[in-house]
């Protein structure tokens, strides 16, 4: 049996029912929880979730007004989720395998190969890259390094000592040190990661192209017969979620199927967006957000640090 | 046939020589080379200085852009770029290698690596991950420190002549011809940190836990020492592979290495007589006279003058780009 797990704030309510609606066709029976990570008294009046739902406040978080002012709401959302995925791990005990997904998740295949093909993992992850970029388009490698070459989109964890080990490991870490920094080696939930070949056992790393498409591997996933598309995530293409909105490798145009289920897709949001749930500002993580430099400006804002680079270091002989 | 090598200047051949005497009295039938990154002609080193192992100077390996690589790069950032590309080198020149392994100078090789051996036939890559268990303390190194500069340690990486160990040279390559620096805002930190995408890029990369292996300041939380009836065991139950000395100095004898805080000899006396060990074999070595010999592919330090000429043209930029990230 497995459990999903999503985690989420109001204005995602409707990308995590629309996951729950493709869960309920790839995964029927398979049991959906979502940890809302947003005060329960800001939902609009007389909307009911439909599923099970963890409240933040189940997590008795000490500091938690101290957490919600150091963060953005997207630092904020990643600071929870380690505690939100413990939550639910310690309390679903009849499942073998709980996942988490983003919200902005949807499955088009059954994860058949985590029963199957996994069964001896204890952690199974979905590196961002499967293949060397082989152009000079943003992100590039280094960027991946600095907000860890595994997406904590997806997480696979198999009931064991060793997921309960990584889980408070995660946990223990994760609350107090969620900030995007990348000088201080931090980045949100998702650079730990890059530990747990080395610190857990049965860490296993999902190699089929089918799994986890997004805006930042579409490049390399071939969506043939072969290698059908088991879940895209659709962050940063609906919304000003995740960390590849200033990404200039691909066009969403070129891939033709990614095209269509992407307006499918915004079609089923617009019908979940209920009593304008979309419009809901969160109530946790009360440092401003600031969308990255795309485009044209960050194209200039490039080329201008590398004639400050120039100035700082240009070799001048003085003048003898 | 195995091919052991290291990369070194001129400075290091104690600690080169040191490494090749433990190999050969631990894996005699490897082949060991010292990869160069100095200029022996232009040092003149007396017969006495000469080591008994081959060197193979940094020049003589067809690097494409070596002159572009020194200019853009440091001693530090250059001896680890050209990493890959000695590994090229030996697979392309020693057709009889079928392993190569790279250990850094300031290793010691405890025992036969048969371990080593037998996974390198399995496997494409083998390499060592710098903690196993969890660092429970912020002190340096920490779990962020590592994040920052690369879960593996790349003073050792186990190669299997292979087509896919073939992809990951030339890819790594590739990347430390231009991005081998130091500069973790931008996710760089030499030639190591790129290697945490190799267990993704590549089928068959072997991650090694044993204790034994790559043992360091890094993970001496995890790892305790004792010597039983002359052979040294990490936690009592495995046999200690190789202990890599990493920061330790011989004019600094009380610090375990200068990278890191968290223990001292005084804490840790169980490592205390395998760094005697190390202090003695490189004073026996001559260290004392190759560390003054200045490495060839040093650049003098730059000064930068017109500061204030340099201040006056940057700010009028620095104020426009912070225009276009603030909107």
């Amino acid at each position: 049996m497995i459990t999903f797990l999503t985690v989420c704030t109001i204005r995602q309510l409707p990308q995590a029912l629309a996951l729950g609606e493709s869960l309920q066709q790839q995964h029927p029976g398979e049991s959906f929880v979502i940890g809302l990570c947003d005060e329960a008294s800001n939902l609009p009046t007389g909307f009911q979730i439909p599923y099970p739902v963890v409240l933040i406040s189940e997590l008795a978080i000490p500091d938690l007004a101290q957490l919600s002012q150091q963060y953005t709401p997207a630092e904020m959302v990643a600071a929870c989720k380690p505690l939100f995925i413990s939550h639910v791990y310690k309390n679903q005990t009849q499942s073998d395998w709980l996942v988490y997904l983003d919200p902005s998740v949807v499955l088009y295949q059954p994860l058949t190969d985590l029963p199957n093909r996994y069964a001896d993992a204890t952690l199974v992850l979905t590196p961002h890259l499967l293949k060397p970029v082989t152009d000079n388009a943003f992100p590039d490698e280094k960027y991946l390094q600095n907000i860890g070459l595994y997406t904590s989109g997806f997480l696979g964890l198999k009931r064991s000592a060793e997921a309960a080990r990584f889980l408070g490991w995660w946990s223990q870490r994760v609350p107090e040190r969620a900030f995007a920094r990348p000088c201080e080696g931090m980045y949100t939930d998702q650079i730990w990661l890059a530990l747990t070949p080395g610190l857990f056992e049965g860490v296993t790393i999902v190699k089929n192209p089918g799994w986890h498409l997004g805006l930042w591997n579409l490049h390399e996933r071939p969506m043939t017969e072969n290698t059908p598309v088991i879940f895209v995530n659709y962050k940063g293409m609906v919304d000003q979620e995740g960390y590849f909105q200033a990404q200039d490798r691909i066009r969403i145009s070129a891939f033709p199927t990614i095209k269509k289920w992407l307006g499918d897709y915004q079609t089923r949001l617009r019908a979940f967006d209920r009593n304008g749930l979309a419009s809901v500002v969160p109530a946790y993580g009360l440092q401003p957000f600031k969308p990255p430099v795309k485009g044209w400006r960050k194209k200039a804002v490039e080329t201008l640090r590398e004639t400050v680079q120039f100035i700082e270091t240009v070799d001048i002989p003085r003048k003898m | 046939m195995t091919l052991a090598f290291t990369i070194c200047s001129i400075n290091y051949l104690a600690q080169a020589r040191t490494l090749g005497d433990s190999l050969r009295q631990t894996n005699p039938d490897w082949q060991y080379v010292i990869g160069l990154v100095d200029k022996l002609d232009q040092a003149h080193l007396p017969p006495e200085l000469v080591p008994a192992y081959p060197m193979l100077e940094i020049d003589q390996i067809d690097i494409e852009d070596f002159a572009g690589m020194c200019e853009r790069y440091d001693i530090t950032e250059l001896n680890t770029a050209v990493k890959p590309f000695y590994i090229d080198y030996f697979f392309k020149h020693y057709s009889d290698a079928t392993e190569v392994i790279y250990f850094d100078p300031d290793i010691i090789v405890f025992q036969p690596l048969t371990r080593l051996k037998q996974h390198l036939s399995e496997y494409n890559l083998v390499v060592t991950p710098h903690i196993c268990q969890p660092i429970t303390d912020w002190l340096i190194p920490n779990e962020l420190n590592h994040l920052n500069t690369g879960t593996y340690n790349l003073g050792f990486i186990g190669l299997q002549k292979s087509e896919e160990s073939n992809r990951f040279v030339q890819w790594w390559k590739k990347r430390l011809v231009n991005e081998c620096r130091i500069d973790l805002c931008n996710g760089l930190f030499v030639d190591q940190h790129w290697v945490n995408f190799a267990p993704i890029y590549y089928d068959k990369v072997w991650i090694e836990k044993h204790p034994g292996y790559n043992a360091a300041y890094w993970n001496l939380h995890e790892r305790f020492f004792s010597e039983q009836a002359g052979v040294w065991k990490v936690n009592e139950t495995a046999d200690l592979q190789f202990f890599h000395y990493s920061g330790y100095g011989i004019h600094k004898p009380q610090e375990i290495s200068k990278y890191q805080n968290r223990f001292t000899f005084a804490q840790r006396p169980d490592v205390v007589p395998l760094f005697e060990l190390y202090r003695q074999r490189l004073f026996d070595n001559q260290n004392e006279t190759y560390r003054n010999y200045p490495c060839f592919y040093i650049k003098p330090p730059k000064t930068l003058y017109y500061q204030s000429v340099r201040k006056a043209l940057k700010s009028p930029i620095d104020r426009l780009i912070s225009v276009l990230e603030n909107r």
